[in-house]
């Protein structure tokens, strides 16, 4: 367990969900790309306050100071300042696990900085079914990586795992590719097959264990399929249903990544507009699974022939 | 809008709670019934999806420490977003601080609470059931003052963590506190006389009523309406562990035929001052 430690050898930036992060900290799990042109995003470390000046918005874990500043907190030993969507500091007590560190960057702190930069990133995991991206959304708990673990199990690509951003192009969705690491409850390690004390935590003193894929190619995927993943202990087989009309718009906050965050951060407009083109053009379905591990297979089936069906 | 919304409904598992709630629910409606499996029934358990939503962090990826924390911010939070007069809450924690000293269950944002106790020794056989374990095992667990509902092991929940403690601890953490007013019903007095303890539940929580609109609530949520619509719809509730319906028999006092007396007299054992406190000794 380390601190990231400064490398000033590294002459690489980082692919951070399609965008270019310049640092000269090692991070570990961001695939590196040649050092050249303006970055997207730096990352570097600094002094950040305890808190913000009069935010305009608290929780024990983010200060909203305004449109262009948020803190975020990750447990007592690290804070970073998000600026702009374009500067991220780091301020972290010595000896901190620098896992730690990037799985609060892949996670709160990337959901924070696409809002600041207007992006549309979905509370999703994705994965690229014969070349066709499917995202899994779904409020916490109801099991997203644990099915695109078991779709990855299964030969097809993760894309990324909590956080998916979207770019609209070509008059598609596109899925860009972000973090290839998925927490896991034990349970859901094991009834994937693997030893979950072979796997590392996801995050020092906590039950969850990170299963790290290979990374995607950086290209963007087209975006086939908004899946709403909810789990319901009354059924006994899971079941996949397109969703029409009001249905497909009901809680964005279940499929957005953050919306209230987003919201508090000054974006209700342009984030509501834009997730109601993503829904004009990607059809959105609502599938439920059972309570029991033991019906994954049936799960990974149904969503796969939907596709393949499209 | 006054700042004192809250309403806990707070019980020990298997106490009465979801009927209290369905009850309540129908009041809130003017008498009419209520699907069990909707929105309509009110009264929801703090949930990672609602530390997600309302403090915008991702809640499965915090520890037990921080989610603890964390939730007299989620209530204000959650009090700063909601919109009705009465929020009602479905409790099981006991009464609790957080490590730094503040109340959970926030007092300045509390109308009330309503307590809802049962006898133990018919609690252990229904939560038994509901847990799907054996009731020598349940015992144990309701004497276990570290026992936490839905703890962050080895599998996603929905629920957050509610540390629950023994059955007697439960009951006097709630009420022997000061801090929020705390209504106390027998569960067999509201099994015996519904019209009066489901009136006095609502009063204390500040619930406009008539007679009309709570009989029309108690039969709403009648014991073989509930039970008809679990069987034909199931309940969201129900443990997949479970051994029997989640709505089981709705009555008082089975204990005495299908309890051992070991089992009576382990019960008794552990539990005896409270017990005697609340009239079953």
């Amino acid at each position: 367990m380390s601190c990231p430690s400064l490398s000033p050898s590294s002459a690489q930036d980082r692919l951070f969900y399609g965008l270019r992060l310049r640092t000269d900290l090692a991070l570990t799990n961001l695939s590196p790309m040649p050092r050249e042109g303006s970055a997207d995003v730096t990352l570097s470390l600094g002094h950040v306050p305890d808190h913000l000046n009069d935010p305009i918005w608290t929780s024990p874990f983010i200060e909203i100071g305004d449109s262009e500043t948020v803190l975020l907190r990750w447990g007592e030993r690290v804070r970073i300042l998000a600026r702009a969507g374009r500067e991220l500091i780091l301020d972290t007590a010595p000896g901190t696990d620098g896992a730690d560190i990037e799985a609060f960057l892949l996670g709160a702190v990337a959901g924070v900085l696409l809002h600041q930069r207007s992006e549309l990133a979905l509370h999703a995991s994705c994965v690229a079914i014969d070349g066709k991206a499917v995202a899994i959304s779904g409020p916490s708990g109801r099991g997203k990586s644990t099915l695109a673990a078991a779709l990855a199990a299964e030969g097809h690509q993760l894309l990324t795992d909590d956080v998916c951003r979207i770019l609209f192009a070509e008059g598609r969705a596109w899925s860009v590719p972000g973090s290839s690491r998925l927490r896991l409850w034990p349970d859901a390690a094991a009834a994937l097959h693997h030893t979950p004390d072979n796997l590392a935590p996801g995050r020092s003193g906590h039950a969850k264990r990170l299963l790290v894929l290979p990374p995607a190619s950086p290209s963007p995927i087209p975006l086939a399929m908004i899946v709403r993943l909810s789990s319901d202990a009354r059924v006994t087989v899971p079941s996949l249903t397109r969703l029409s009309g009001t249905a497909t718009m009901a809680r964005p906050v279940d499929v957005l990544y953050r919306a209230g965050l987003g919201r508090r951060m000054g974006r209700r407009l342009s984030l509501f507009r834009d997730f109601a083109h993503l829904l004009s053009i990607v059809p959105s379905f609502s599938l439920t699974r059972t309570g029991n591990m033991a019906n994954l297979p049936e799960l990974v089936e149904l969503l796969v022939s939907a596709v393949r069906e499209a | 809008m006054p700042s004192s919304r809250f309403g806990w409904l707070v019980s020990y598992p298997k106490s009465g709670n979801t009927w209290l709630r369905v009850m309540l629910s129908s009041v809130l409606s003017r008498g009419a019934p209520i699907d069990i499996n909707s929105t309509a029934l009110k009264g929801d358990i703090a949930t990672f999806a609602e530390l997600d939503e309302f403090l915008c962090i991702e809640a499965s990826e915090l520890t037990r420490d921080e989610i603890a924390a964390s939730r007299p911010a989620l209530h204000a939070s959650l009090a700063a977003n909601l919109r009705e007069d009465l929020i009602l809450r479905k409790v099981h924690d006991r009464f609790w601080h957080t490590p730094s000293g503040e109340a959970v269950f926030v007092p300045a944002l509390s109308r009330g609470a309503v307590y809802l106790i049962r006898d133990p020794r018919d609690v252990a056989l229904s939560y038994a059931h509901h847990r799907g374990l054996d009731v020598d095992r349940l015992i144990d667990l309701m004497a276990d003052a570290s026992m936490i509902l839905s703890d962050v092991t080895i599998r996603g929940r929905e629920q957050l963590p509610q540390p629950l403690g023994s059955w007697s601890g439960h009951a006097l953490s709630w009420l022997d506190q000061r801090e929020i007013p705390v209504l106390m019903i027998r569960y067999e007095d509201m099994l015996a006389d519904p019209l009066t303890y489901l009136g006095r539940a609502a009063a204390h929580l500040g619930l406009a009523t008539t007679p009309a609109a709570l009989a029309a609530a108690i039969e709403a949520a009648s014991f073989d309406r509930l039970r008809t619509q679990e069987q034909t719809h199931g309940f969201r509730e129900r443990q997949k562990e479970a051994t029997s319906h989640f709505f089981r028999e709705g009555r008082a006092g089975t204990w005495r035929d299908r309890l051992s007396p070991a089992q009576i007299d382990r019960i008794v054992t552990g539990h005896a001052a409270v017990m005697r406190r609340f009239g079953y000794l």
